[in-house]
């Protein structure tokens, strides 16, 4: 499947049509972003019928919210896919917590072993830049913050999971944000 | 996997630009510790430079949700999204006669009998009148929402006034001579409240009076500020908003 990116002008007008409460405006805003904020959803929290319930939570706080949308400070979809982003791991952290208080919770989430994050790196369909820079950071620093971006680890959480010293973590973070950010804006 | 470093780097100094630019990265990432996050966070409230910062740094890591193949979700959710944000009014006996054609006449006429007489199911998460509150550009600026129950308001941020520094605007509702203050309208998002008990009868017919007033100001229903905007509610036909 082709990887389109909806066009950023058509998405603010859209946004600013739902905050005149504009249900028509909602459902074209739906039409061309949900695939991509499913997409999100999916990866986080690698279960469809979770992703469907926070897709839907996802653009009911759109519709209630989107009179906060603010175009000079955010690109429409970096602004979705946060909502998106916080709504999924906002879920697992409730989820998290359940667990630790209800271990007969009949969800058991799994963490992927190690190199899970590896085979799903290979699944991604990538455009050349993002694709180019992603591949410019190391395994570690990669996985690393991939499962804090997507699975909300923490620091701690990390070193566990990949059984590393915590200072090899943090190094690991640090270099790869500064070598992710210096590859997608080499003008900096 | 690289080789591992096992020097633990100390946590960020904020004073040093540099520093308050990676921590900005982290940030966003959701791996600073509480402290940190909490120091962060008290900058980042006073700081336009590090608000900036952030966005940007949503922007950067955004490459890694836009590097995801999309997936169509079932059509399902849409539906759902839809009944939620307005649920359709269908004839509450339509299934019923569907599922169960064995059902006698007599029984089913006494059944659409009680259908008929019955009035709509009050429910205290739908509204179904609706007041909107403008802005001074007259631009709506709040939704105020009356629920079927007439127990409570929800009211529901558009884009709200520009209001000077050290005022809010009061929702009032006035009855003949008497009005109720209901409470101060948001700066976002949705606020429910309560309406008083001796209005709930006649909440339909009362004035939606909003007024601008000090923000620290003693309930007085006889010294109420400028009123900025003011009107009645309207019903919204053909469907109800769920909250």
């Amino acid at each position: 499947m082709k990887s389109d990116k909806p066009d950023p002008q058509h998405l603010q007008t859209l946004l600013s049509q739902c905050r005149q409460q504009d249900n028509r405006a909602l459902k074209k805003l739906y039409q061309a972003t949900s695939a991509h904020l499913f997409a999100v959803l999916m990866r986080i929290l690698r279960n469809e019928s979770h992703a469907e319930d926070c897709l839907q939570q996802v653009y009911i706080k759109v519709w209630n919210n989107a009179g906060q949308y603010n175009s000079a400070i955010a690109q429409p979809m970096t602004w979705l896919n946060t909502i998106a982003r916080n709504q999924a791991l906002d879920w697992l952290r409730r989820y998290k917590n359940d667990q630790l208080n209800d271990s007969d919770d009949a969800l058991v989430y799994q963490p992927d072993p190690v190199n899970q994050t590896d085979r799903q790196a290979e699944q991604w369909q990538t455009s050349d830049q993002v694709h180019h820079c992603l591949k410019q950071l190391k395994d570690a620093q990669r996985q690393c913050i991939e499962l804090a971006y997507f699975e909300g680890y923490s620091h701690q959480e990390l070193s566990d999971r990949l059984q590393q010293p915590l200072g090899t973590v943090k190094t690991w973070i640090r270099r790869g944000l500064e070598r992710l950010k210096s590859c997608l804006n080499p003008t900096l | 996997m690289s080789e591992p470093n096992p020097v633990n780097p100390p946590p960020y100094d904020l004073t040093d630009p540099e520093q308050r630019h990676q921590a900005a990265g982290e940030y966003v990432l959701n791996t600073l510790s509480e402290r940190e996050k909490a120091a962060f966070e008290a900058l980042m409230a006073y700081s336009h430079d590090l608000q900036a910062d952030v966005q940007q740094w949503r922007e950067h890591l955004q490459v890694l949700d836009s590097s995801l193949q999309p997936i169509t979700p079932p059509a399902r959710v849409w539906q759902n999204i839809e009944q939620q944000l307005a649920p359709k009014r269908t004839g509450p006996g339509l299934r019923f006669w569907q599922l169960t054609s064995m059902v006698s006449v007599s029984f089913a006429l006494a059944l659409t009998t009680v259908l008929l007489l019955k009035q709509p199911m009050l429910n205290a998460s739908m509204a179904d009148h609706l007041y909107v509150v403008k802005s001074e550009r007259q631009q709506p600026a709040w939704l105020v929402n009356a629920s079927m129950d007439r127990t409570h308001l929800m009211i529901q941020t558009l884009e709200p006034a520009d209001v000077p520094t050290g005022k809010v605007c009061k929702l009032w509702l006035k009855v003949g001579d008497q009005y109720a203050l209901i409470g101060t309208l948001p700066k976002s998002g949705i606020s429910k409240m309560s309406v008083p008990k001796w209005l709930h009868p006649e909440l339909l017919s009362a004035r939606v009076v909003i007024s601008m007033e000090p923000e620290n100001k003693r309930y007085d229903p006889n010294l109420i500020g400028p009123v900025v905007d003011q009107g009645d509610f309207m019903a919204i036909k053909g469907s109800v908003r769920r909250f």
